[in-house]
């Protein structure tokens, strides 16, 4: 699969997966601002919008946007991080209208308030719920550091790649041969 | 006593949000949750101009149970079971989404043996799935006797599925690594009787329903949807093929042993829900197709594969993609580590199928939402999650 639409993205970073190992081809990180225009570019590439998810994480509500072409293993990860005090994400549903329900189940379970969202409330939940039942407490939470393998975390400037490590020096005891 | 004002009566908070249009002569109905065609707990807001609908929203959440919130309380094993209680029409698609994503992210390679009984056994719960669908969709429009017919082929086929798993309709019969028991002896013969039988009802079923001429009245040019309205709103599996794209997961992304099977897709370009129907028509034909070429093809060996007692995956994420009956479900599972996931996310296609629904019913019959309303083949359970 031609991956030449990642680079007119606007990507902050792109990682390629391994689809035999993670079912995606390529995971793209994305800000709050370029979310629409990145979305406008896989639209007109002709992606079906699979699901619109979020992860509570230490840095904050981490958005992931599926996508994938109508034939083929391609698989996209659009992802992005929003703080938890101001957890404000410009809507897709007028690109896609299929994620006018996904953007209401984040916001269902997580807070998330898509900006220009035009019937933003709880879907799947009691209209008169109190809070938002997958924010994770404080102990539970993890950062992305610890959730995701180290070729990803390098590939995103956020770990150093491993040194291979240098085989310790074996001395050979001097022969002593007598 | 209060004199009665009709203008007082906003009923619950859904309906007060749902706010009549500027003329007067408008009828705000709420359709179900006890609705016989919305099938379960579905609620339809409709505003209509007579037999007219302008405006429909559904409002979901009856029978949410928050499966996403009990993945992160369990353990990778402790989670199978809910698995079948998502669709439990299509049990065995969501234990081998689940299961996969989990494979998947831990490296665990599956025998041959568990490859092929989990595509016989998926194809067979996939055949009862369409079989209630299709009594179901017939008695919506008026029709009684199909569904005898439907439940007379499936009461044999849960059979065999019982014997296979133990239960009849909550499946969790796979294992990670594998499936829970290995499968009689007499498997394979019981599943070329069932599909031989099938196969000659289905004459009978086109001459009977197919071609009726009230069928093709209620169905044809109702409820018509392009691919680009369908790929927009990620709607999949027959209702997508129903609209000219044959586009299945079983061919895109093969999982297990589906690139070995020789089967065709059908996909219809009318877009209506005769398309839709046709579609899953054809479709139970495939399956037998596919049956009998796994119990055929069935390998010795053994049926899991060498699974810690605790399964750990590394930290990571995994999406594993199936196709169920009612089109492609997802399971996300985000790991860090540890005994228990740390995010799994299930992706219901009846979720976004449904979602096409405020369009497609938009200026038509009331009695034709309902056609529409069943040609999606919704399960609310798997809506609702």
């Amino acid at each position: 699969m031609s991956l030449e639409f990642v680079a007119r993205l606007g990507a902050v970073c792109s990682a390629p997966m391994d689809p035999a190992a993670t079912g995606m081809t390529v995971s793209v990180t994305l800000t709050p601002e370029t979310i629409r225009d990145a979305v406008s570019v896989l639209d007109a590439e002709g992606f079906l919008l699979e699901d619109v998810m979020a992860s509570d994480i230490e840095e904050g509500f981490e958005v992931i946007y599926h996508f994938s072409r109508l034939d083929g293993v391609s698989r996209v990860a659009l992802r992005l991080t929003v703080p938890r005090e101001a957890p404000d994400v410009p809507t897709i549903s007028a690109i896609y209208p299929g994620a006018d329900w996904h953007e209401r189940e984040c916001y269902d379970f997580y807070g998330i308030n898509f900006v220009g969202h035009p019937n933003l409330h709880y879907l799947l939940l009691p209209e008169d719920f109190d809070g938002h039942p997958l924010v994770k407490s404080d102990k539970a939470r993890k950062s992305l550091a610890d959730l995701m393998p180290l070729s990803y975390l390098v590939d995103c400037g956020l770990a150093q790649p491993e040194a291979p490590k240098a085989k310790p020096a074996v001395v050979k005891p001097a022969k002593n041969d007598a | 006593m209060q004199a009665f004002d009709p203008k007082t009566l906003r009923g619950d908070l859904s309906a007060a949000r749902f706010e009549p249009g500027p003329t007067e002569d408008k009828l705000i109905l709420s359709m179900g949750p006890q609705h016989p065609s919305t099938h379960g707990v579905l609620r339809i807001m409709l505003e209509l101009d007579g037999e007219y609908i302008l405006r429909a929203e559904p409002i979901l959440g009856y029978i949410h149970r928050m499966h996403e919130w009990m993945a992160e309380q369990k353990t990778y094993m402790q989670f199978m079971p809910n698995m079948g209680r998502v669709d439990y029409l299509h049990a065995m698609a969501w234990n081998w989404a689940y299961a996969g994503a989990v494979e998947r992210l831990s490296g665990i390679e599956v025998p041959q043996r568990a490859e092929y009984i989990r595509a016989a056994v998926t194809e067979l719960n996939r055949i009862s799935s369409h079989l209630l669908w299709w009594g179901a969709y017939l008695l919506d429009l008026g029709a009684f006797t199909p569904i005898m017919y439907a439940f007379d082929d499936r009461e044999m086929l849960l059979d065999i599925l019982q014997d296979v798993t133990g239960s009849r309709l909550t499946y969790s019969y796979f294992t990670i690594g594998g499936v829970y028991g290995d499968v009689p002896d007499n498997f394979a013969s019981r599943c070329l009787a069932f599909t031989r039988q099938l196969r000659s009802r289905l004459p009978m079923y086109r001459d009977l329903v197919t071609d009726n001429v009230i069928l093709r009245g209620r169905c044809e040019g109702i409820g018509e949807m392009d691919v680009e309205l369908a790929r927009r709103y990620g709607a999949t599996g027959p209702v997508i093929r129903g609209s000219g794209a044959p586009v299945d997961t079983r061919r895109a992304e093969p999982y297990g042993v589906y690139n070995r099977f020789d089967f065709r897709i059908p996909a219809y370009p009318q877009g209506d829900a005769m398309a839709r129907y046709m579609v899953r028509m054809d479709e139970l034909e495939t399956s037998c197709d596919i049956i009998e070429q796994a119990v055929a093809n069935l390998p010795d060996g053994p049926i899991t594969a060498k699974v810690p007692k605790t399964v750990k995956p590394p930290k990571g994420e995994a999406c594993f993609a199936v196709e169920g009956a009612r089109g492609k479900i997802i399971v996300y599972v985000r790991s860090d580590g540890g005994p228990k996931p740390y995010r799994v996310k299930l992706r219901a296609p009846g979720f976004s199928n449904l979602s096409v629904f405020c369009e497609l019913s938009r200026g038509t019959l009331l009695a034709d939402a309902v056609s529409i309303l069943g040609s999606l083949d919704l399960v609310i359970p798997e809506i609702d999650r």
